[in-house]
């Protein structure tokens, strides 16, 4: 049994994938905190919309999707996130997500299920600080009917 | 021996892996990479299977005799035990 080292770099490097479980709610519905397990591969050359890189945040690692691919850079954003990220530099990057098990369930980037669900999630982007809102709203109602 | 909930196996791109998931996760983090004879451990940990067992079934796979097997599975279940991947 051998222990891999901290960093996804080096286990990149020396395996040649990655494996492990995600934090945060930034992937949702996709990935629910450590309760998916994420595939993640070396990259080889560019990538493409809709890829899901792994990459530093400063001393943090972010799993987020790219929505659009820029001359030197890409805009990467989460899935259940409102904000997006410019300027993602290729060299930030240190691996990219190939498989995963959601729910037990095991999946690739290449499933016909995942590319669609990719596609629309991105489209619909504009609908999730909608979302945010009606649960929002739909807390305060709960919480009022509970009171009285 | 029971290993404690959450510590998954999986085979990925023909390597064997455990990942820490859930409760788990907040506890052990990144990726243990087994070999084959830690695969098959493992396994007959996961099976429910005792030390003599598990043993029988490295023999069966490997070129070792079985008193090299059990001595192997000892030391590997103690050091499983030591990292705390057993239900105490």
């Amino acid at each position: 049994m051998n222990d891999a080292p901290n960093t996804i770099e080096h286990i990149l490097e020396t395996d040649g994938v990655f494996v492990g479980t995600t934090t945060g709610i930034s992937m949702r519905p996709l990935f629910a905190e450590r309760r998916d397990i994420i595939v993640i591969v070396p990259v080889t050359g560019r990538l493409k919309k809709y890829d899901v890189p792994m990459y530093r945040r400063g001393n943090d690692y972010v799993l987020h999707r790219i929505i659009r691919v820029r001359e030197d850079s890409y805009d990467i954003r989460g899935d259940n996130c409102v904000l997006t990220e410019y300027g993602i530099k290729d060299d930030q990057i240190v691996g990219v997500l190939k498989e995963f098990y959601r729910k037990g369930k095991h999946g690739t980037v290449n499933d016909l299920s995942y590319r669609l669900y990719a596609v629309l999630r991105v489209a619909t982007h504009f609908a999730v600080p909608l979302r945010f809102r009606v649960r929002t709203v739909l807390a305060r109602v709960y919480h009022k009917l509970k009171k009285g | 021996m029971k290993i404690k909930d959450g510590l998954i196996m999986r085979t990925v791109m023909g390597k064997s892996v455990v990942v820490a998931t859930g409760e788990a996760a907040k506890t052990f983090s990144g990726m243990i990479s087994l070999n084959g004879t830690a695969t098959v451990i493992w396994k007959g940990v996961e099976d429910g299977l005792s030390d003599v067992e598990i043993a029988a079934k490295l023999t069966e796979e490997y070129d070792v005799t079985a008193e090299k097997a059990l001595a192997d599975v000892q030391k590997l279940l103690n050091d499983m035990r030591q990292r705390g991947f057993f239900e105490e």
